[in-house]
């Protein structure tokens, strides 16, 4: 018997052996949802961190705005001569 | 009541991954694979990309019985087993966006698999050695015709038995020899050139036959 035979016949009686029944339609759903919350992670972090970032920004740029736009300097920039 | 909650989370995450591709090209039906799909998995498998959680669960619990007995060949242990099969539809999920539908959806799932048990194997591939593998009730047993054989035992040996190759040669021997396949279909599962599969099995055949003559076995 050669080699090739030998696993042949092996596959052939091995084929009638009963696979183990498996239900894995749960797992799966728990673990495609924690492996989506894995890859949303990292990002979640530059969300944060960018939004972090982006207040002192915000603030800085409402005092500037206010500056510009000061109802008392804007009526004595209209009537003239006067300045704070 | 978990199930259906597990369901609906997944449905939530499919929903914030929209266009995790499509199915022939927009998912919307009008694609090329509906002729050539079996009518529920196209069905299935287009409502999944919309985010329809319920649609995956329905293709797992319909192709599941068929994984598992393919991922049986990968190993003889019940928990990595079910691990395996698991393993295929997480991966399936994850590249669904990529099936083309141009063929069925069990084919698909079947390069899937094989790659999902080729790796398995690779990263297992160090704790097995030749010197390990126990062969010496295999001249008995190949004595016995095959129907009288004891399926578990017949199995039980040919895992030990391609346990002593490298992964390459094992899943090119399985693929060829056990499941009858056709060079053309085993260069379509493992992603190889036609020419290397022949190589491959060539290869192989010469290392099994290696391997039962260092562990006494007569062969011709």
């Amino acid at each position: 018997m050669n080699e090739l035979e030998l696993l042949r016949k092996l596959g052939c009686a091995a084929a009638r052996e009963s696979v183990p029944h498996v239900d894995v339609t749960r797992g799966t759903m728990a673990e495609v949802v924690e492996r989506q919350i894995g890859v949303e992670r990292p990002f979640a972090w530059i969300a944060g961190l960018a939004a972090a970032g982006a207040v002192p920004v915000v603030i800085l740029a409402i005092h500037v705005w206010n500056d510009w736009t000061d109802p008392l300097l804007l009526i004595f920039d209209t009537f003239g001569g006067f300045s704070l | 009541m978990v199930e259906s909650a597990l369901v609906h989370m997944v449905s939530s995450v499919f929903e914030m991954t929209p266009g995790t591709g499509t199915l022939t090209g927009n998912g919307d039906g009008s694609g090329r694979g509906d002729a050539t799909l079996p009518g529920h998995d196209a069905m299935d498998v287009r409502r999944s990309l919309q985010g329809d959680g319920d649609a995956y669960a329905a293709l797992i619990e319909r192709h599941q019985a068929g994984v598992a007995v393919r991922m049986w060949r990968f190993t003889r242990d019940r928990t990595l087993h079910r691990e395996l099969v698991q393993e295929v539809f997480v991966q399936a999920y994850l590249s669904l966006g990529t099936y083309k539908g141009t063929g069925p959806f069990e084919h698909w799932l079947s390069r899937i698999a094989t790659r999902v048990g080729y790796r398995f194997w690779r990263k297992n591939a160090a704790e097995v050695s030749m010197k390990q593998v126990p062969l010496e009730e295999i001249d008995q047993l190949a004595s016995e015709p095959a129907h009288e054989m004891s399926p578990d035992l017949a199995a039980d040996m040919l895992h030990r038995m391609l346990e002593g190759l490298p992964p390459r040669d094992r899943l090119v021997l399985v693929l060829r020899y056990i499941e009858d396949r056709s060079v053309k279909e085993v260069a379509a599962l493992t992603g190889w050139t036609q020419t290397m599969v022949k190589v491959q099995t060539w290869r192989a055949r010469k290392k099994l036959k290696r391997l039962l003559e260092a562990a006494g076995v007569e062969v011709d």
